[in-house]
């Protein structure tokens, strides 16, 4: 009795360590996890690293295309990086629902010729020369991963998922 | 050669006095300040860690307990769940080594338990990592390698001391890759300065890191009774003298350490005193030995 209850603590932990690496080959091949990450021991493996996986998040409004940072709409690092490592689609969804209802203004130390920057809303703000973003018609949120190719030495990024919100 | 001998003498004199109890002990501690040291210290472990650690180390009864780290295990597990898709895979190995410990302090003979706990999960570690590698084309034809001498700090001082990588393209291409990484840039496209040679050592390290991982999966996994498992120290010590000093991941180097140390009781006790002194002198790994290399080099 006692031999048997032994054996079962010495395997149980080795026999849940290769129920999760199964798991995270399922969940890496199937949802698009990165290889790096969820215990399966991917890491050095591959290039596709949580870390570069940019997300951009795009909104259609009044002014055009404009583009919003992330870290503005998920704050906590901890969520965010989970986004980037798992990018299901219900997370995706929940960014561009988070994004279409927050007051964005147009970041001007940021603006560039090529793209209109946005910065997330302050409460009280009531500066005048800061332009708010109105009438957001829609809002893109993609995730990509990188793509090299060594023949060439380029270096791309590769759309892994994403969601278009429409905006009623 | 005398000294040499005198040396190993000690050793074998040291690794004598190791047995029973005592190595129990050893396992427990080392695995304590592994804990403290190298854990995930974000906020749900971080808290778990820095009361229930130095409790342990300062009493030693407290340390030994089956009831103390059946309790450390449960609230580390239950601490890890939040960071399940964001940890590194060093920090699963030592949750799993948490909760094996656990475990076996509640078996028979503890120390056993142990030894065959860090060999299974040094074993299945490797086997995942190996498969891993197998699956993965782009590591299978050196991209791997070869984008990471090109992109990853770490490995910038080995790419110019092997392959000729020079400064300035690393500085290029950072900036490149930098600018595709972030969120706001929106650039979606750049080529990378390389050398001549990076490709024939991307795929050397490539195949060289399959061979070395599989020959440890292989006698980690296989049982005793096969010749194979009579060396599995030697793939081990040399994937950790080869690795870290380049890829500095010093809590996997530690956690090694440890599980190298655990289950050597079973194998071979020499080799249990070579692991405390990786364990010891894992922060000479972060020294910058190609760095150093390069700087001799460049006198001549």
């Amino acid at each position: 009795m006692r031999m048997s209850r032994d054996k079962l603590l010495q395997t149980l932990i080795p026999a849940l360590m290769v129920m999760v690496c199964f798991n995270q080959l399922y969940l890496a091949f199937t949802k698009d996890l990165t290889p790096w990450k969820g215990g399966g021991f991917g890491m050095f493996a591959t290039t596709d690293r949580m870390e570069r996986r940019p997300v951009h998040i795009t909104l259609n409004s009044d002014l055009g295309k404009c583009i919003a940072d992330p870290r503005d709409v998920i704050e906590n690092q901890l969520e965010l990086s989970g986004i980037q490592a798992l990018p299901t689609a219900p997370r995706l969804e929940r960014i561009a629902i988070l994004t279409s209802g927050m007051g964005w203004v147009i970041d001007t130390e940021s603006l560039t010729e090529l793209h209109c920057i946005l910065k997330k809303k302050q409460q009280g703000n009531i500066d005048a020369s800061v332009q708010a973003l109105k009438d957001i018609s829609e809002v893109e949120v993609r995730i990509y991963k990188f793509s090299f190719d060594t023949h060439s030495d380029s270096l791309s990024l590769r759309v892994l998922n994403e969601y278009v919100h429409t905006v009623n | 050669l005398k000294l040499v001998n005198r040396v190993i003498v000690q050793l074998g004199d040291y690794s004598e006095r190791l047995v029973g109890d005592r190595y129990v002990e050893l396992v427990l501690l080392m695995t304590l300040i592994l804990s403290l040291l190298f854990m995930d210290h974000r906020r749900p472990l971080m808290g778990i860690l820095y009361i229930f650690v130095p409790v342990a180390l300062l009493f030693t009864k407290v340390a030994k307990s089956p009831l103390y780290w059946t309790v450390f295990g449960a609230l580390i597990l239950i601490g890890f769940i939040p960071l399940l898709n964001t940890a590194d895979n060093h920090i699963y190995l030592t949750v799993y080594w948490i909760l094996a410990v656990a475990l076996c302090l509640w078996t028979l003979d503890p120390g056993r338990s142990l030894a065959l706990n860090a060999q299974l999960l040094i074993g299945l570690c490797f086997a995942f990592a190996t498969l891993w590698k197998l699956l993965s084309p782009e590591f299978m034809d050196g991209t791997f390698f070869y984008f990471t001498f090109l992109t990853d700090d770490r490995f910038f001082d080995f790419a110019e001391l092997t392959a000729g990588v020079s400064p300035e393209s690393r500085l290029y291409n950072i900036e490149v890759y930098e600018s595709l990484k972030s969120s706001m840039n929106r650039v979606d496209s750049g080529t990378l300065v390389s050398s001549e040679y990076l490709s024939n050592i991307a795929v050397f390290m490539a195949y060289w890191t399959i061979f070395i991982e599989g020959w440890i999966a292989l006698a980690f996994l296989v049982p005793n009774r096969f010749k194979l498992s009579k060396s599995r120290d030697i793939p081990l010590l040399i994937f950790m003298i080869t690795t870290y000093p380049i890829a500095t991941v010093r809590g996997f180097a530690t956690l090694l350490a440890v599980l190298g140390f655990a289950q050597a009781q079973n194998q071979n006790r020499y080799m249990s005193v070579v692991y405390i002194i990786i364990f010891i002198t894992v922060p000479l790994f972060s020294l910058p030995f190609e760095r150093i290399l390069i700087n001799i080099l460049n006198l001549f």
